[in-house]
């Protein structure tokens, strides 16, 4: 997948988060954004997943311009599936619901088909026990698997995780990350923003390391984590990696 | 419920049943009372209650689609939808409902040529009621969190599918106990119904008094004959706030 910045600015008030970004990804499969808290990682998966309009410049995914208008963005959007850090299930539907709410809503399939899809999905992740529970019912590990499978099931181009295991104990966190693994292993391709340094490692293809709101650095992941080419990177990596 | 509720309840039922009994015995006392006159005219109790409750119903109804309305409109992209409604809630909670009844019944109903007193009196009632319930639905929409709406619009949803899959069912929570509330409200405001002339319970007794001069024998039914309805519906609102409070 080929990424391409132009300009890329995002501000919120006196703060600018994304500071003028202008770049070409290219990466196979799995692109990690890394970089300390408040570095924009986030706010650049939000623009790239349509959540988001820059305030300035432009963005290609593969050529495409992400579309400014209501319609197209939402279409696009739809083609895009996003993991948020607090799962952001639907409180009111069972965990089989909330996967086949976006494929009846949104992507046109009949309700058998979605189920049919939706439980394979679940069979799976090992949570077919689980498919008539809410969310309230569930742990935080198996909520974000079940967020993982209603993003994997409309069969996205491109998937968003931001920092999906943030908000999860160390146990669960392994659980999300060999479902997150696996999807590399089927060939998916993804972008992840996370603080599980090791982890990215191990997952990454691309490295993209940003700070106050710029690109700092990018590149192949075995060499971003072996031999930095900034100071900023160094001190990061120092940083993250002394525990 | 459980059984500490049950003994509550039964508690305070026969306490004030017997509150009720010694008042009554007190009463007859000192006033004798005229039951045979009164109980001649009980076809005029009937129908007026039964008026009662189809109107409340019919102004329940239509006065959660105005509610609705209005709370949509109060979130629309549009500032001059946004500000009729802000002004018609605003408008409808300062003034009195008997104000309103007689401004809308005898100055507007009557320059639109409105001439069914039902009709125009189920209307008003709903205008009136329905500025309270889009308060209700209101505040139910923006119980909602922020990260629900972010995850709608990341699946792709619609601005009105956002509203039929993800507010409207977790509003419902919210909404369901006040609005069986307002409902009690609603039966008890339709006595004002009287001073245009409808023929709902509060008119029927008071035609029931001015036949028979027997004004406690005419209105003691009138009060029970509302609590029959506000209770049961009370009952509704409290046992919905309990059932929604505990499963979150």
């Amino acid at each position: 997948m080929l990424l391409h910045f132009h300009n890329l600015t995002k501000r919120y008030g006196a703060q600018t988060v994304l500071d003028g970004i202008t770049a070409g990804l290219d990466f196979p499969h799995v692109l990690v954004l890394l970089g300390p808290s408040g570095g924009g990682k986030s706010t650049l998966l939000r623009v790239i997943g349509g959540l988001e309009t820059p305030d300035a410049g432009t963005l290609t995914l593969d050529g495409e311009p992400v579309p400014s208008e209501a319609k197209p963005l939402r279409s696009y959007r739809a083609g895009i599936g996003t993991v948020f850090q607090s799962w952001n299930l639907f409180p009111h539907l069972d965990a089989l619901a909330n996967i086949m709410l976006p494929l009846t809503a949104v992507h046109g399939l009949s309700p058998a088909e979605a189920r049919t899809r939706s439980m394979e999905l679940l069979e799976r992740l090992h949570l077919a026990d689980h498919a008539a529970k809410r969310p309230a019912e569930l742990s935080g590990g198996q909520r974000q698997r079940v967020a993982i499978a209603r993003a994997v099931a409309i069969r996205p181009r491109l998937l968003l995780f931001d920092e999906p295991t943030s908000a999860l104990d160390p146990e669960m966190t392994a659980e999300v990350l060999d479902v997150i693994a696996d999807l590399k292993e089927e060939g998916r391709t993804f972008i992840l923003v996370t603080h599980a340094m090791n982890f990215a490692r191990v997952v990454a293809d691309q490295v993209a390391f940003l700070a106050g709101g710029r690109l700092i650095e990018y590149g192949g992941a075995q060499e971003f984590f072996s031999n930095p080419k900034t100071d900023t990177a160094r001190r990061f990596l120092d940083r993250v990696l002394r525990y | 419920m459980t059984r500490h509720h049950v003994i509550n309840a039964v508690v305070s039922f026969v306490l004030g049943a017997a509150l009720l009994a010694a008042l009554c015995f007190a009463a007859l006392q000192i006033i004798s009372w005229n039951w045979s006159g009164v109980w001649s005219y009980r076809e005029v109790f009937w129908q007026g209650w039964f008026t009662t409750i189809w109107i409340s119903l019919a102004a329940l109804a239509l006065s959660v689609l105005i509610g609705l309305l209005a709370a949509l409109g109060r979130r629309a992209p549009y500032p001059a939808l946004r500000w009729l409604s802000a002004g018609y809630v605003e408008l409808i909670r300062g003034t009195p409902l008997l104000v309103q009844l007689l401004i809308l019944f005898y100055v507007v109903a009557d320059a639109v040529g409105l001439q069914n007193r039902h009709a125009a009196g189920i209307l008003i009632l709903s205008i009136f009621s329905g500025a309270y319930i889009a308060e209700m639905i209101r505040a139910g929409i923006e119980s909602v969190g922020k990260s629900q709406l972010e995850s709608a619009r990341a699946i792709g949803l619609s601005r009105w599918q956002t509203y039929r899959h993800v507010i409207f069912p977790q509003a419902m929570r919210h909404v369901l106990p006040p609005l069986a509330g307002q409902a009690a409200s609603i039966i008890k405001d339709s006595s004002l119904l009287s001073i245009l002339g409808i023929g709902e319970f509060t008119l029927a007794a008071q035609q029931v008094n001015s036949a028979t001069y027997s004004t406690l024998e005419s209105y003691l039914p009138l009060a029970v004959g509302y609590l029959a309805l506000t209770l049961p519906v009370s009952i509704l609102a409290r046992h919905l706030e309990r059932k929604y409070r505990y499963e979150t």
